[in-house]
């Protein structure tokens, strides 16, 4: 179970980031993330463990 | 259509009176620069308007037509720009506050394609902040001043439409060519990626971001696309080496033999609005009687374009808005800065996974084209048409299709998540007088296919020739 995202969380992890967000963003980008973060819960129903990711290197020099 | 009305021909109307000597580049451009004066008021198209250098560009236009020489279908054609995109020595800000006063030294690719070909570049239309569309601009939509007009290419959209430019470069992240393009009557294609050199253009994501232009009609697309693209050199990463398609000589109203998909379960959901619904449908049948066989297609997993598409554009536009953001934060506006703020809270690992599921999205895209032998698909561009902008919902993140920006996003980001062109028509209007538009998405490097089936449905339909009359300051 995720904790729920607060003011708090998006603080810590923006010191994390080394990120000032202005306080008058704090709830903005927790609504924000919490948007993101249920994304990535829709991208976890794949099974992604034999796929490419969709950029890779091209070692070739010329 | 009289010699006032010369602002409402198209592209390939005014290459022949050019070169049949009746109408002068210099003219047109003077003309059209007299029209941005009478029309920003309401619409606000433009943020810089760039009088000198068109009339230079114009003039030096006249004197090739007048040796006899001819560079390009676009050679002394009035268009306008995205904000987006560097001009030398001309202030471009991205639509930002925090890029005031930057002037570029180097025009980009794109901008140096059009004036090597002989385009008259007029001015810089309104993007929303660094294309990140949550901003509202004061660009008014084309039909109804209280309206949203798209974005974020919203003033190549506007302009395009109400007869200020004959055609405007826009670029396309998830979106940004084909809703303004559907939402003010024209047509705008997102070619596939790499396709026009992103070089010189104020980057998003450097997987998505697609360079195009919206014109009115197809054929106008087929040229002006022809101009922009392809890489210059060996040295512009911003483009893919592929041979450019004669994209207008490929032009064909006969669609015997093609194939075009519709994908229901995705793209004709509930929520889609009966009068765009109407419009499309009709739209399709039109399709079939020009020869076309329209097969029904179910393509799984497109309920996660959205999510690995949004994965990969936080953290791409976050990054590159690093420094930016440290440095010039408050100058950002409020929504652009915490969609860029969030991009760098999320985990590397939700970014590797939106990169794996574009690779099954790619996949499932590539067997339905492959099984059901597929030239093309066709969908509404938006699931709605424009809305007083007071009513807009803002939630660039797509958590759902309720909002009208997320519902833009649903319809739109499949064709850059996977890098394939589309192209938005314009095949109606709803009840209130408001343009609907359909997207043709193709194979990689299938514009000519794309095209080919947009200028066909042109040829037996009118709505693309007609033009909002009345521009009024909204209250």
């Amino acid at each position: 179970m995720r904790p729920p995202v607060d003011g708090d969380l998006i603080r810590m992890l923006a010191a994390f980031a080394d990120l000032e967000i202005p306080e008058g963003d704090v709830e903005m980008v927790g609504a924000y993330l919490t948007n993101v973060l249920n994304d990535r819960d829709r991208l976890d129903r794949l099974d992604l463990s034999e796929v490419e990711p969709i950029v890779t290197l091209d070692p070739r020099w010329e | 259509m009289g010699i006032d009305d010369l602002h409402w021909r198209s592209i390939a109307e005014i290459a022949e009176l050019l070169r049949e000597g009746e109408v002068t580049s210099a003219g047109l451009t003077e003309a059209l620069l007299e029209r941005i004066d009478e029309t920003e008021p309401a619409l606000h198209a433009y943020v810089g308007v760039m009088a000198d250098s068109a009339r230079r560009e114009a003039e030096a236009a006249d004197a090739l037509f007048a040796r006899g020489e001819r560079r390009s279908a676009l050679q002394g054609i009035p268009v306008g720009v995205k904000d987006l995109c560097e001009t030398a020595g001309f202030p471009t800000s991205a639509g930002s506050r925090a890029l005031e006063g930057y002037v570029p030294t180097n025009d980009a690719v794109v901008v140096r394609r059009l004036r090597d070909a002989g385009a008259v570049v007029l001015g810089k239309t309104v993007t929303h902040e660094f294309a990140y569309g949550q901003d509202t601009p004061p660009t008014r939509n084309a039909w109804d001043q209280r309206c949203y007009p798209g974005g974020s290419s919203a003033g190549s959209g506007v302009a395009v439409a109400a007869g200020t430019a004959y055609g405007a470069v826009g670029t396309d992240t998830g979106g940004s060519i084909r809703v303004p393009a559907a939402v003010n009557g024209v047509v705008g294609i997102k070619p596939t990626f790499g396709r026009v050199s992103r070089r010189g253009v104020f980057p998003m994501s450097p997987t998505l971001d697609t360079v195009g232009c919206l014109t009115r009609t197809a054929r106008d697309a087929a040229l002006m696309l022809g101009v922009m693209a392809g890489r210059i050199d060996q040295t512009d990463r911003g483009a893919l080496d592929e041979p450019v398609d004669d994209y207008a000589a490929e032009l064909d109203p006969d669609l015997t033999g093609v194939r075009i998909g519709v994908e229901r379960a995705y793209f004709f959901y509930e929520a889609v609005e009966a009068d765009v619904r109407a419009a499309v449908e009709r739209a399709i049948e039109r399709l079939e009687e020009l020869g076309a066989t329209v097969v029904e297609v179910t393509i799984e997993d497109l309920d996660i374009v959205v999510p690995a598409g949004m994965a990969v554009l936080l953290g791409d536009t976050s990054e590159w808005h690093q420094g930016l953001l440290r440095s010039r934060g408050a100058d950002y506006c409020r929504e652009t800065r915490g969609m860029i703020e969030v991009g760098e809270l999320v985990l590397a690992t939700a970014y590797v996974k939106g990169q794996k599921a574009r690779r099954v999205i790619q996949d499932r895209v590539r067997s339905a084209f492959g099984e059901y032998r597929l030239d093309a698909l066709v969908a509404p561009t938006t699931p709605e048409t424009t809305m007083p902008i007071d009513e807009l919902s803002v939630n660039l993140t797509g958590k759902t299709v309720a909002g009208a920006l997320s519902g833009f996003i649903h319809h739109n980001f499949l064709a850059n998540v996977i890098g394939i062109p589309s192209v938005s028509i314009p095949v109606g209007f709803d009840s209130d007088e408001l343009p609907i538009g359909m997207q043709v998405l193709g194979r990689p490097f299938g514009e000519s296919m794309i095209l080919r089936i947009g200028d066909a449905f042109q040829s037996v339909t009118d709505w693309h020739a007609r033009h909002p009359l009345q521009f009024e300051v909204a209250r």
